[in-house]
């Protein structure tokens, strides 16, 4: 016999749903955001979902390079102050791995100073590879879509999704990556692609990125000239798209 | 008059219709998950969410009484104490699903897919300690699969001439039945070789051509069983009560 009240799934809710989650929410399993009750907020400035490729191509020393590059960015101090610079002082991440099935490597993050931004370095050096061998960015962002953003602690000002990969989507997706990215768009995200211009698909890659993977609102395109290259273009484009909200909150005069 | 009354009856079947297989998306599935917690689980009950990859989901304590679940990859769910009752989870992957204490009492568990290569794993198999299995259907190879203390009474696992015809049959090989209640289930033809059934009660369980190679049967209750024709060479049998003159020889 059940005695716990159940609550009812809410009639309409949705892929828009989690932009009006009001409520900070605490689940189990790998969507538990990393956030003590007593930090969790009402509103934060960024909401950003770090999706990195992991498929075969991405070698041990390339995957290194890949996570190495974005716990560098978090200890730069032009990132942290960007990250800190909006109205809430405050970014969630998360990141997510994906190749044949995308997985949730750091949950949710609360990044509020410097020491939690340093913190969360920490945690993606430390984050266990997913290996497989296929790049599914549709899977990916129809993942993100539907078991990461839902769960976002609280909710924000702005959410991206950061997509960088070396290669077009090759699991031949029932549903394309240009119609998951026009739900997310249409559910007020920003997509933007770093892509890794290395190996065979260099040529055409950030043209596809251009065509099928970013869009939203001041979406943009911030391509690595190779693996090593990484650590770079990712510090250049946190500081450009969170600088994009500490833009518009500055004084005019300012701008 | 009767134009009018059938009206109302075709109205009524179809609002009736559409109210238990309301078809939910997976975002709204995660958004009512997010908002849920322990005191106010989420209410799935008779939605439709079948074939939705909900793999990795947290359903602790949640409503999913008679919910459609056909096909949906519930790979690596925690579905502890969920209240499964009368949902069909026919085709569903249930690899690493904890249904730890969950009721899955009258479940319709056809096909279900506990594996994701053709080698049965002991580390993919879902884990099932505690949970009410009363009159299910299943048909899933369970090998090696933790039902400690489960109670399986008139659970439906027995080979038909149906299921005969086809590749499928019940493995509970290797699993773990200890304490499990399996009084009056339909264990026929079904493979509990090297199963550890030690206190479990069997009472009138039909368990006719079963392979019981090796099981520890240790303490079990056997009384009122059907045991023609089943396997119990190297079977331990030390304490088992209510076997009478049935059991073949071979068995320890």
């Amino acid at each position: 016999m059940r005695t716990e009240e159940a609550r009812s799934i809410p009639r309409g809710a949705g892929l828009a749903a989690f932009i009006s989650i009001g409520s900070a929410v605490i689940v189990g399993c790998l969507l538990v955001p990393a956030v003590p009750a007593s930090a969790q907020r009402e509103m934060v400035d960024t909401a950003l979902v770090l999706a990195v490729d992991v498929s075969g191509s991405v070698t041990p020393e390339r995957f290194a390079l890949q996570m190495e590059g974005i716990a560098r960015a978090f200890e730069d101090a032009s990132v942290q102050r960007a990250v800190l610079s909006g109205p809430h002082r405050s970014t969630f991440v998360t990141l997510v791995e994906w190749s044949n099935r995308p997985a949730v490597s750091v949950p949710w993050t609360l990044i509020t100073d410097r020491e939690s931004a340093r913190a969360l370095a920490a945690r993606i050096r430390e984050a266990r590879r997913v290996d497989d061998q296929f790049t599914c960015m549709s899977a990916a962002l129809q993942m993100i879509a539907g078991k990461v953003l839902p769960f976002l602690p609280a909710p924000a000002v702005r959410t991206i999704i950061d997509v960088s990969g070396d290669g077009h989507d090759n699991c031949n997706p029932a549903k394309p990556v240009d119609a998951v990215r026009d739900e997310l768009v249409a559910a007020g995200v920003t997509i933007n692609g770093l892509p890794i211009l290395e190996g065979e698909e260099a040529d055409t890659l950030e043209g596809w990125y251009r065509n099928h993977v970013i869009g939203g609102q001041n979406a943009f395109l911030l391509p690595a000239s190779g693996f090593r290259d990484f650590g770079r273009a990712i510090r250049a484009k946190f500081v450009l798209e969170i600088s994009f909200l500490a833009r518009r909150f500055l004084p005019r005069s300012a701008n | 008059m009767w134009r009018v009354l059938l009206l109302l009856v075709i109205m009524v079947l179809f609002s009736g219709a559409s109210a238990v297989d309301r078809r939910v998306s997976l975002g709204e599935v995660s958004t009512a998950l997010a908002r849920s917690s322990p005191a106010n689980p989420a209410n799935f009950e008779g939605l439709d969410l079948s074939y939705l990859d909900l793999s990795g989901l947290d359903f602790r304590r949640a409503n999913l009484r008679g919910a459609n679940l056909y096909g949906a990859d519930l790979s690596d769910c925690d579905l502890s104490h969920a209240d499964l009752s009368h949902a069909d989870l026919d085709h569903a992957l249930i690899i690493r699903t904890n249904f730890t204490g969950a009721d899955l009492s009258d479940v319709s568990m056809y096909a279900a897919v506990t594996t994701s290569s053709l080698q049965i794993s002991g580390r993919e198999a879902p884990i099932l300690a505690g949970a009410n299995l009363e009159g299910a259907r299943i048909v899933a190879r369970l090998s090696q699969a933790n039902l400690s203390g489960a109670n399986l009474k008139g659970v439906q696992m027995g080979a038909d001439r149906r299921l005969l015809r086809t590749n499928l049959f019940n493995d509970l090989s290797g699993s773990d039945l200890t304490a499990a209640d399996l009084s009056h289930a339909d264990l026929r033809e079904v493979r509990l070789a090297f199963a550890r059934l030690v206190g479990a009660k069997l009472l009138g369980a039909n368990l006719a051509h079963s392979d019981l190679f090796h099981a520890d049967l240790t303490a079990a209750d056997l009384t009122g069983a059907d045991l023609s024709d089943a396997n119990l060479a190297q079977a331990i049998l030390k304490d088992t009560r209510g076997l009478g003159s049935r059991v073949q020889s071979g068995a320890n």
